[in-house]
């Protein structure tokens, strides 16, 4: 990150990375799927995010004050949407399948996660193009 | 099935732990998982890395460490409670990311779609490279999840409970014709 970090992003990082742990908490105890929701969720809006971001940048309008401004994409890239979407709980899973001997169980896992979230990155990525924030 | 959830693991604490309590808690470790991955990208800063390299290190550490707390919670139940929901689902899960490794391995849309981000500036990778990126996070991941949780469990002596799974404490009856896609452990 470029941006230097003020008292303001790191609280917002903070904020950020509490609502989506619990937001992950929430769906992967009461929703079927619910880790995968919370990763294909968090490329939808990763996508969208980097999509009007470099919508921006590149039309020279980068606002230090704005909605993008690179404080309030830290915060919700870093915090909310980093802290929602997961590595280590589909690295777990899968390790467990592959030890237990379900090895294509294993490999299902990670290919589901991958091909929900480049999809939904996409969708994210075209939406972005879409609307004018 | 990615994720299959047995709905009473049979090894499971008899009490569940209050929701709001446990919601708390998980708040302050997801917010302390989020500041540890932010200050590790200022330490060492991803702007410029042709990959980003810092994130597959934090998905590394943080499912070889989950892994180790679950191998210790497969001998040591009662964490099952509260300490594996807070620093697994909490604090472990903030720490590591999914959705920038996917965002990061997309193909660059014409128009420069990566030009100028704040995480992701890269020296124009290729398709194919990312995608081994992808490839080396995903197997380095899970095979530091299973080394966790292999070293968490020798350390503690479990024997009943192999690889935490949390519902093979009894051998299964399992019939003769049963396909293996039914025979998925509890995912906790």
């Amino acid at each position: 990150m470029t941006t230097t970090l003020s008292l303001t992003v790191v609280l917002g990082v903070a904020l950020g990375g509490a609502a989506g742990a619990v937001l992950r908490l929430l769906l992967d105890r009461y929703a079927r799927f619910g880790i995968l929701v919370a990763n294909t969720l968090g490329c939808l809006l990763l996508g969208f995010l980097y999509g009007e971001f470099s919508a921006l940048t590149s039309a020279d309008a980068v606002p230090d004050n704005g909605l993008f401004s690179p404080g309030v994409v830290t915060v919700i890239s870093y915090g909310l949407i980093g802290a929602l979407s997961t590595f280590a709980t589909v690295s777990l899973r899968a390790a467990q399948r592959w030890v237990d001997g379900h090895r294509m169980q294993a490999a299902w896992i990670w290919l589901v996660n991958v091909v929900c979230g480049f999809v939904a990155a996409g969708i994210g990525m075209g939406l972005s193009g879409l609307v004018e924030l | 099935m990615p994720t299959r959830v047995n709905p009473a693991p049979a090894s499971a604490a008899p009490t569940a732990p209050p929701l709001p309590a446990l919601i708390l808690l998980v708040a302050c470790a997801g917010a302390a998982g989020a500041l540890l991955r932010l200050t590790i990208g200022q330490i060492i800063p991803e702007h410029g890395m042709k990959f980003p390299w810092t994130t597959l290190a934090i998905n590394i550490s943080g499912s070889g460490m989950l892994g180790l707390l679950t191998g210790v919670a497969a001998a040591r139940p009662w964490l099952r409670r509260w300490v594996v929901p807070v620093l697994g689902t909490g604090l472990l899960g903030s720490y590591t990311t999914f959705s920038l490794v996917i965002v990061a391995t997309m193909p660059s849309l014409p128009g420069g779609t990566f030009e100028g981000l704040s995480a992701v500036t890269y020296v124009s990778p290729g398709t194919l490279e990312m995608l081994f990126y992808l490839l080396i996070s995903v197997i380095a991941s899970t095979g530091a999840a299973a080394a966790g949780v292999t070293i968490g469990r020798a350390l503690f002596g479990c024997v009943e409970d192999p690889y935490g799974l949390g519902a093979v404490a009894a051998p299964p009856a399992r019939e003769a014709g049963d396909g293996s896609a039914d025979a998925g452990g509890g995912a906790r």
